[in-house]
């Protein structure tokens, strides 16, 4: 049965300059390594070293705390600090600051392997939650919490593989190169888990990454795990919409997949989980996608987490023309970002500077003549123009019947607005005018 | 834990899809210029005179408009363009070349740019332009046949040829075979008469995703079942609905009026109640309405409602099942309902009162209040009594008056007046006409339904079954048209003739009033009514067949 | 009277004969029903029911003591009274037995005792000579489209906001010519017949 996503875009995929580069390692890794003690999951981690202590690769240099995740050192060597840095969600937070020896000695204390064969339940959960895997598709959430409430719960796991969002080409190459440990990880997860099917969705623009698993599949074990294509539709790629797309439901307002009885993981935290059980490494590392029309050599990268984004674009030869905008992530969903010694977080997937003539024109914004596309647009059934109106009238009553809460922030409705209204950054600052209370900011 | 979820800062997305306003705008041009290619070889070249005057009216009053009320711009949108193209379309191929002026500036200036310019307006404004004008309903209804090779000026008195509406309303099918209704060959507006084109530029529309096809196909959709479901008496289902279909401003109307985005609803389940509504309306005033075509009005109409369509289209939440929305909103109207509850009156009685005290207690200003206005009351029965008895000869006596006036006029030959004990259900009275006693004819009230509603009116017939004379008592015709037809240089017509009369075909006829042919048509099968009343009264006389002699009620 | 007729007669009062839109009848009700959706339901309900009780009062007058007696000079009078009684009636009887409901519509019930709509309805029903059914469901639906309009002109006032014309025209040439506007799209309705 094929179920439908509602609204969605068709952006082009700008993917042409990276998709066929091989995942790389830095030539020259990188000399400091910051790492955030707020991986942008929600909680912050308790930092375990000081300054001047020597660290290994692997070695925690922050334990979780009120539903952070436990931070690795990412290189070997010398804590520098232990202070506030450049965040790539913008501001100063604290970070711990490594230097980095260049010898990537690996922490001796690491867990040993675990056979994919044998491992349980109880053992991969741990694994994961002491490696520090948070979902790396997007939510930054810690990973070992989602696989937890699965548990009993989940008879689907869906494995995210559409990436959508254009330039972005890390987990395409992620499929292609590493193709065996993520296969092997799936199968792993399917009989832990116990969920009654799995799913791997890939998007139909990336038909190799498609052979190369359908060739997994037919070495490995036929039949428990499924292969699914699905059109390259913005945002097939964020959880509750793959949800939808796979098995026809809807996660609830407010919910997650769990409690449709799915589980959705990312191919990024497949391979991660991969690591942590067949290596016992912990995430240290994290394939990201270098693109966007002004860097001089777009490529994937195999870097450390904390490596800072000028480091990144310096393994790409710089930039060949000036950036006007620097986002972390795609050009939809991305962070822009104003100082590039912000580092790689865990959850970064991609660095894309976009040039003067990849960025919109600079059209002013006209009023809205009501043509319905943002409506039509938007995955989560809202209607922006009606909040749109809302907010042009201040009438903050009308707000809890649009639900302006359930946005997914996929900015699919800014896209398509003829008007040029900055559509989803107003559907966000209205969550705060609910009457409830909202976020607090 | 007390700490602050952090949120990223962010910008808006770094990519647009689709066009500006403009490229949608310039879209609907496109779509546009099939049709009115199509026109012109219909019409002639005459249709793109209006049009160019048109869009020259309706972009000039924008120009001037944003100028005088001190805003920016928006010429440049080209939706003043749209609206004037639109706006022509609508016209006969014979219009004079101010009537799209007089529609383009009240288009652009009250209906748009008073509510703030696009996209606030809430009213189509070509559509509105085009029905102002029906104010004008002679020059709207002056229609050239097609292929008739028009000449750039006006032709004032161009022959006003039959639309395929005009037979519909007749409940007859159109002398012409499919193609002839596809490509539009027949009288009508010149824009609207051309189905297929139009279809080729509401395709294009769909396709460049400049109007979504939920309002357009719920329209049609709903018009083609309706006219599907009652057909009219002998004709075939399918070239019925296939009639219905292409005649009249039916596609114009859904690919480029209702889906027009500024006024109609934006939520998906919205855009197709508007839709199913337009047609509802089209079809209820097609089948009952005294206009020829009720597409445009159809439009207007739900152009008002689109904002309670918005509220009750909403979309179902995302990860709520497809009546939980409802049933929330039927939850929370019940509980704020099932506040209302029926009550015992109980009167609660103060510590130490006798029973009854306080009502003792209010009787005095009741009594008080309740005799001043039974005073009032009384003295204004009074009055009016008194006026009435004052006034009731008078009335009586000028009732007589215009009985005779009346007779006078329908049947001049008489000088007595008779009410008659025959009774008829086609006739609300039939009374006798005598000069001294020898009878010289009957005069039958009828009531014909007009343009505007129930024209009451009094035929005159002698023995020999001819027309003596007509009189209109009463009538809800427009005062500058349809009254045309209540004058007696039409109503002359009818003295001396006798049979069915008819106001088309050969035999009979009666020539219409132009742009009064509801109301001459009614006059007619008034007419048409009352001789067949009388006709019926020789045949049974009332002396030998008691059967519609009903003594002593009267 | 067959059922035809009386969807003739519905369909009328709702459309060709709107109350509102067509013969300006209740427009003398509250400024804030014309501002304020939730204000427009409200006031929609109180006049359908003052329409529909003081409909059938003087339907009841009319046909069983004014015609009879031949004293249809009285009408004007009557029909008066009557409506004023009616109101009374509907005023009292929620306050006492639905309390809730009254204590909604306390504000808005005295101005509708003042309201032509009201008499308008039982005088057209009397003029028409309609059956008691006919007479009801043209003031209920009479009832239903003054609320319709009401609801669509105060949505539209909430949506569109009359405050980008000239300034001359702010205020009630606006909403006047708004409501010029609305009662041009029911001119198409003019003379419908339902057979």
């Amino acid at each position: 049965m094929r179920h439908k996503m509602f609204g969605g875009i068709h952006p082009a995929a700008r993917k042409e300059s990276t998709r066929r580069k091989a995942l790389a390692r830095m030539e020259k890794e990188p000399e400091w390594v910051i790492l955030p003690l707020d991986q942008g999951g929600g909680g912050t981690a308790k930092a375990l070293v000081r300054p001047g202590d020597r660290v290994l690769v692997g070695q925690p240099v922050a334990r979780e705390e009120g539903g952070g995740v436990p931070i690795h050192a990412s290189v070997s060597g010398r804590v520098a600090a232990v202070e506030d840095q450049p965040h790539p969600w913008g501001g100063q937070y604290p970070a711990v600051v490594l230097q980095n020896d260049g010898r990537s000695t690996l922490y001796d204390a690491l867990p040993g392997p675990l056979a994919l064969d044998t491992v349980t339940r109880a053992e991969l959960i741990e694994r994961v939650r002491e490696s520090g895997i948070v979902d790396m598709g997007g939510s930054g959430q810690p990973m070992w919490n989602r696989l937890e409430g699965a548990v009993g719960r989940a008879d689907t796991l869906i494995i995210d593989a559409m990436e959508c969002e254009p330039y972005l080409s890390a987990d395409h190459r992620l499929m292609l190169d590493k193709g065996r440990a993520v296969m092997q990880t799936v199968r792993a997860l399917t009989r832990t888990l116990g969920p009654e099917r799995a799913v791997m969705v890939i998007s139909g623009d990336k038909l190799n990454a498609v052979e190369a698993m359908e060739r997994r599949l037919a070495m490995q074990e036929k039949g428990r795990v499924e292969l699914r294509t699905m059109a390259a539709r913005y945002p097939l790629d964020s959880e509750k919409q793959i949800v939808q797309a796979v098995t026809g439901r809807e996660v609830p307002p407010g919910g997650e997949p769990a409690d449709v009885n799915c589980l959705v993981v990312n191919v990024a935290t497949v391979y991660a989980i991969g690591q942590c059980l067949l290596k016992g490494l912990p995430l240290v590392r994290r394939a990201v996608t270098v693109s966007g029309g002004a860097v001089s050599r777009p490529r994937n990268l195999w870097v450390p987490i904390g490596t800072p984004f000028h480091d990144l674009l310096k393994a790409c030869d710089g930039l060949k023309e000036p950036a006007a905008q620097t986002l972390m992530g795609g050009p939809l969903r991305g962070i822009p970002q104003g100082d590039l010694n912000a580092p790689v977080l865990k959850t970064t997937d991609a660095l894309v500077c976009l040039a003067e003539w990849e960025l919109p024109k600079p059209v002013p914004e006209t009023v809205c003549i009501r043509c319905g596309k943002c409506v039509a647009s938007c995955p989560m059934h809202l209607t922006p123009v009606l909040l749109y109106q809302a907010a042009r009238k201040k009438d903050w009553n009308r707000l809890p019947a649009l639900h302006p809460q359930d946005c997914i922030q996929c900015g699919c409705c800014t896209a398509v607005c003829p008007a040029r209204i900055p559509l989803s950054l107003l559907v966000r600052t209205l969550q705060k005018h609910l009457p409830e209370g909202g976020e607090s900011a | 834990m007390n700490q602050t979820v952090r949120v990223p800062r962010r910008v808006d997305p770094m990519l647009r899809l689709g066009g500006s306003t403009r490229g949608m705008m310039a879209d609907v041009l496109v779509a546009l210029t099939p049709n009115l290619l199509m026109s012109v070889f219909l019409f002639g070249f005459r249709v793109l005179v209006l049009t160019a005057v048109s869009v020259a009216a309706c972009v000039g009053a924008e120009f001037l408009c944003r100028r005088f009320m001190g805003k920016e711009q928006t010429v440049g949108d080209l939706s003043a363009c749209v609206t004037g193209v639109l706006l022509a379309m609508c016209l006969p191929s014979t219009a004079p070349c101010w009537a799209p002026v007089i529609g383009g500036v009240f288009a652009i200036v009250v209906v748009k740019q008073f509510y703030g310019g696009l996209g606030r307006n809430f009213m189509n404004p070509a559509l509105t332009g085009r029905m102002l004008l029906c104010a004008f309903p002679m020059m709207m209804t002056n229609w050239a046949p097609a292929l008739q090779g028009l000449s750039i000026q006006e032709t004032a008195d161009a022959v006003s040829t039959a639309t395929p509406l005009s037979y519909l309303q007749l409940g007859l099918l159109p002398p012409l075979d499919h193609g002839q209704m596809l490509l539009g060959q027949h009288g009508g507006s010149f824009g609207e008469v051309s189905v297929f084109m139009i279809l080729l530029g509401g395709g294009y529309l769909m396709m460049r995703r400049v109007i979504s096809p939920r309002i357009p196909l719920s329209f049609v959709g709903t018009v083609a079942l309706l006219t599907f479901l009652f057909p009219a008496a002998e004709v075939s289902r399918v070239d019925w609905m296939t009639a219905q279909l292409c005649s009249g401003g039916l596609m114009l109307g859904a690919f480029f009026m209702a889906a027009d985005c500024a006024t109609s609803p934006v939520t998906p389940r919205g855009q197709s109640m508007f839709g199913a509504g337009c047609g509802i309306l089209t079809v209820l005033l097609r089948y009952f309405g005294s206009y020829p075509d009720g597409v445009g009005w159809a439009i207007l109409t739900m152009n008002c409602m689109v904002w309670l369509l918005d509220k009750g289209g909403l979309p179902r939440r995302f990860g709520t099942r497809r009546m939980d929305g409802l049933r929330l909103s039927l939850e929370r109207t019940l509980g704020s309902l099932s506040e209302i509850k029926l009550v015992r009156p109980s009167r609660r009685r103060e510590e130490g009162e006798l029973p009854g005290e306080s009502i003792v207690g209010q009787l005095g200003p009741w009594v008080k209040s309740a005799l001043a206005l039974g005073g009032t009351v009384l003295v204004m029965g009074m009055l009016s009594f008194a006026v009435h008895r004052f006034t009731d000869l008078p009335i009586a006596q000028q009732a007589d008056r215009e009985q005779q006036a009346l007779l006078a006029q329908v049947m001049p030959q008489a000088t007595l007046g008779a009410e008659t004990p025959y009774r008829d259900p086609r006739a609300v009275s039939i009374g006798a006409g005598y000069r001294e006693t020898e009878l010289m004819g009957y005069y039958v009230e009828v009531q014909t339904s007009g343009f505007g509603g129930m024209i009451t009116m009094v035929v005159g017939v002698d023995l020999n079954g001819e027309v003596t004379g007509v009189a209109v008592l009463d009538h809800k015709e427009t005062a500058s048209t349809g009254a045309r037809a209540l004058e007696g240089a039409f109503l002359d017509q009818f003295t001396g003739r006798s049979g069915t009369l008819r106001i088309t075909g050969n035999g009979n006829t009666i020539q219409a009033v132009s742009g009064a042919t509801m109301t001459s048509r009614a006059i007619t099968a008034g007419v048409n009514r009352a001789l067949a009343v009388v006709a019926d009264l020789e045949m049974s006389d009332p002396e030998k067949d008691d059967l519609n002699y009903t003594d002593g009620e009267a | 009277m067959t059922s035809v007729h009386l969807a003739g007669v519905a369909v009328v009062a709702l459309l060709s004969e709107n109350f509102i839109l067509v013969n300006c009848l209740g427009i003398g009700t509250h400024t804030r029903a014309f501002e304020d959706a939730a204000q427009a339901r409200r006031t929609g309900l109180a006049l359908t029911m003052g329409m529909v009780l003081t409909t059938l009062l003087c339907w009841l007058a009319d046909n069983l003591v004014l015609i009879p007696l031949g004293w249809t000079w009285l009408r004007t009078l009557l029909f008066t009274l009557l409506s004023l009684l009616s109101l009374c009636l509907i005023q009292h009887g929620l306050r006492l037995f639905i309390p809730e409901l009254y204590r909604r519509l306390k504000d808005i019930l005295p101005g509708i005792a003042a309201n032509c709509a009201v008499l308008g309805a039982a005088f057209l029903v009397s003029q028409r000579s309609y059956t008691l059914g006919a007479a009801l469901l043209y003031a209920l639906f009479g009832g239903v489209g003054a609320t319709v309009v009401l609801m669509s002109y105060a949505g539209l006032r909430e949506d569109v906001g009359f405050d980008s014309c000239p300034r001359a025209f702010r205020g009630a040439p606006i909403s006047l010519i708004t409501a010029g506007l609305m009662a041009l799209a029911l001119v198409g309705f003019y003379g419908l017949q339902i057979a």
